[in-house]
């Protein structure tokens, strides 16, 4: 094949929208999952990530939590829907909320249940009421007070490396804080959530 | 002229249409995800303690070191056989071997992929140990083995 004919492929390629690099990655993401291998699954929507795809952002995080990683997954959530709000749907909701929930964020999980449940399914929809219903039952005025001061431990912790991370802590003490009846350390958690919200100074 | 002919052609290849996810594509990472829904049955509770601060905690630096090699070395696996089948023109599912999935850029994607995650693994030593399971932890898939883990039972 001569030069140019090579050049000509490689641009007519290049300019199909509908093959982009990154899909291949998907599908092989969405078949790893699928037979349970997240490690493999987790790698391949890295992948398709680092080619530009910014919805597979969202299934790496899916992946982080099956492999056990909710912390990691919470953060990655964060990330991804800061990088692409609209890709998000109601299952992938659902797995925003059990990350938070197996990070003991329960606030947080009870916001995204709430939300994927308004959008899910009959099956789905009962079984997200159900679990609202526990959360809410979970949150015992005499255990906040205990619950805020980890969560602000854990997001001091985490502030310096991982903001996105000690953002949900924050948030998740600021809201505890909110229904508790001396309000425990509220000021401080929302102080602390309203400048990790912020973009460091200097930032586009 | 040749050579910026190509590299533009493959730049352009690994970022056109990125936004925009074929419908068939969507529908089989939706059929997933769905496949592998399981719900949380562990109640929650205020009092349990939190997970381990892994930068701080000795237990969670050790989990780090023992199995930081085994995760690597797995991830590393699965990234090359991605990278690999590229390069090879399988293209995992549309390959159709017109060499669409640039090689080099996608080793170069799998290699930060690695990079990445390999820095994350190390900042996350208490979820290591979650890690050379098989990736099944307690998660399920319909099979009910759950594990106490609390991010997934039937």
């Amino acid at each position: 094949m001569s030069s140019a004919r090579v050049v000509l492929l490689t641009l007519l390629l290049a300019a199909d929208p509908s093959v982009p690099a990154s899909e291949a990655h998907l599908v092989a993401g969405a078949e790893a999952f699928r037979a349970e291998s997240y490690e493999k699954a987790l790698v391949e929507f890295r992948v398709a990530e680092a080619l530009g795809s910014t919805e597979a952002s969202w299934y790496a995080a899916a992946s982080l939590l099956k492999l056990g990683r909710p912390e990691d997954a919470v953060e990655a959530f964060v990330l991804a829907e800061q990088s692409n709000r609209a890709a998000a749907d109601a299952l992938l909701e659902v797995y925003r909320g059990q990350a938070c929930y197996a990070a003991q964020l329960y606030l947080c999980a009870d916001r995204w249940f709430e939300s994927a449940a308004s959008r899910a399914g009959p099956r789905l929809a009962p079984q997200l009421k159900t679990l609202r219903a526990e959360i809410r039952d979970a949150l015992q005025p005499a255990q906040l007070d205990a619950a805020i001061d980890r969560r602000l431990t854990r997001a001091a912790e985490l502030q310096p490396t991982r903001p996105a991370l000690a953002l949900a802590y924050a948030e998740e003490a600021a809201g505890l804080a909110g229904r508790s009846p001396t309000r425990h350390r509220q000021a401080e958690a929302a102080t602390l959530a309203t400048r990790l919200a912020s973009p460091p100074r200097g930032s586009p | 002229m040749f050579r910026c002919a190509l590299m533009l052609g493959l730049l352009l290849a690994s970022t056109a249409g990125a936004e925009e996810l074929a419908p068939r594509t969507r529908a089989l990472l939706h059929e997933a995800l769905e496949a592998r829904l399981v719900l949380p049955t562990e109640a929650p509770s205020l009092q349990r303690p939190m997970l381990l601060p892994s930068s701080t905690t000795p237990s969670a630096a050790a989990v780090r070191e023992s199995n930081s090699a085994a995760t690597q070395a797995a991830q590393s696996a699965a990234a090359n056989r991605a990278a690999q089948d590229v390069a090879n023109g399988k293209g995992h599912g549309n390959g159709n071997g017109n060499g669409n999935d640039p090689s080099d850029s996608a080793r170069n994607a799998a290699g930060q992929a690695r990079a990445a995650e390999a820095r994350a693994t190390g900042g996350n030593g208490a979820s290591n140990g979650h890690k050379g399971n098989g990736g099944g932890n307690g998660n399920g898939g319909g099979n009910g083995n759950g594990g106490g883990k609390g991010n997934g039972k039937p």
